[in-house]
């Protein structure tokens, strides 16, 4: 009879702890963010954050060439990943969620090293994510799979960036899934 | 003839180009397409196709279909316009094919490109598909180049919704000036049948964009999609039909 015995020393489950930052900031003067190797969540509300506790200014007009988002409030990050799959990118999803009715929370994810790139808005449009559809930082063949530098912009969507209530308040999350590794191995 | 058909320019001065999908008792095929000087770009799973049923009673239109690829492109290209210092053109659109749009998703249908770069970008004109807050009831938003000092880009989204089904859209794109903001872009979104010029749906005035100086590529079909567009429309299709371009004339129907 065989006995089939491994130790598992590491886990796939999410570290609950991690980096903590507060509102973004905007194109010119970003809020970095750590490489998305730890796990780690920031938050604001882009209805408050603003100069005199106003809303924050607009800071992308049109995503992706054609997205019209010039009259909503938003918060900007930064955000250096390596390579989809590789060591330096452990974070496996990147959420948003928001306590503000009528406020689809979204994110923007881009690449771009220059305060212009991040104005600019793509294209290269990168991935989005809402309150219902987390940005997934595991796929290979998606426009933000390769190392690089990224903004992350935080605003409401195309469809609510004419109305006076697109801002709110939102929270950033992102997971720390530390990949399985076989530490011990034995066959009796 | 079962070509698509060049029309004949009986506006010489005034006229570009203009594109039908004529079809005959042959097959909608590819031979459709060859009218388009520059040829079609089905670039990264984009797929552009004659299929039957042209969207103005003819026999065929254009598909148009994207990959799942951010680079994916489904377009037929025209390189005849010569720096247009003004440019009009229409196409017909049916985006009655798509699957209901969400708050994520976008399309270019048609863009009108510079020859040479200025301020980092080509483009002049890009008009897209986009959603309304009312599911199953599309948009159209358009981007074009202008001296802002910073993107270098503006953004502009119809106050009037497409209709479901065929969609008529005409475009009237005016270049500034040298050293001046009076470039202007005015647009009719299922205009009434008539040659004679209506108001327009809507317009957009004080442009400077003249360091892009005019239109010399076009592109009908569809491109830079969005990457929610890329996962959840993929293998969708757009119908086309009917394209006309000119310099000066209101084109109408």
């Amino acid at each position: 009879m065989k006995n089939v015995a491994m130790l598992l020393l590491a886990c796939s489950c999410a570290s609950a702890m991690g980096s903590v930052y507060a509102a973004g900031g905007t194109c010119a003067a970003p809020v970095a963010l750590s490489p998305l190797n730890a796990a780690g969540s920031a938050s604001g509300n882009t209805c408050t954050d603003g100069s005199g506790g106003g809303a924050t200014a607009n800071q992308v007009a049109s995503y992706c060439g054609i997205q019209d988002l010039s009259n909503q409030p938003q918060e900007v990050y930064s955000v250096t990943l390596a390579a989809a799959g590789s060591a330096g990118r452990t974070a496996t999803s990147l959420s948003i969620s928001s306590t503000t009715a009528a406020f689809s929370a979204t994110m923007y994810l881009f690449p771009g090293t220059t305060a212009a790139d991040c104005a600019n808005g793509g294209p290269p449009c990168g991935q989005t994510g809402d309150k219902t559809s987390a940005i997934d930082l595991t796929a290979t063949d998606v426009a933000v799979a390769t190392a690089g530098t990224y903004y992350l912009v935080i605003g409401a969507n195309q469809v609510e960036a004419k109305a006076a209530t697109a801002c709110g308040d939102y929270n950033l999350t992102w997971n720390n899934a530390l990949p399985v590794k076989l530490q011990g191995f034995s066959v009796h | 003839m079962k070509s698509f058909q060049m029309k004949a320019l009986a506006l010489a001065v005034l006229g570009l180009a203009g594109f039908g999908l004529a079809g005959s008792a042959m097959a909608c095929d590819a031979t459709n397409l060859a009218a388009w000087n520059g040829g079609a770009a089905a670039i990264s799973g984009g797929t552009v196709t004659a299929v039957a049923g042209g969207l103005d009673g003819s026999a065929c239109a254009m598909s148009a279909a994207l990959g799942t690829a951010a680079t994916s492109q489904a377009s037929v290209l025209d390189t005849s316009p010569a720096n247009e210092a003004r440019y009009r053109f229409q196409f017909l659109v049916d985006p009655s094919h798509v699957t209901t749009l969400t708050a994520q998703d976008s399309v270019a249908l048609f863009s009108a490109t510079n020859q040479t770069v200025a301020h980092g970008r080509k483009g002049i004109i890009l008009v897209g598909l986009v959603p309304t807050a009312t599911a199953g009831i599309d948009n159209i938003s358009f981007s074009y180049s202008c001296n802002n000092g910073t993107t270098y880009k503006c953004i502009h989204t119809s106050p009037v919704n497409l209709v479901a089904g065929v969609n008529r859209i005409e475009f009237d794109v005016q270049m500034a000036t040298v050293g001046n903001a009076n470039g202007s872009i005015r647009y009719w979104i299922n205009a009434p049948a008539g040659a004679t010029e209506p108001a327009p749906t809507d317009s957009v005035t004080g442009i400077d964009n003249s360091a892009w100086v005019g239109t010399k590529l076009a592109s009908l079909g569809l491109g830079s999609p969005s990457p929610h567009w890329s996962s959840a429309h993929h293998g969708e299709a757009v119908l086309f039909d009917t394209f006309d371009s000119r310099r000066q004339t209101y084109i109408g129907h």
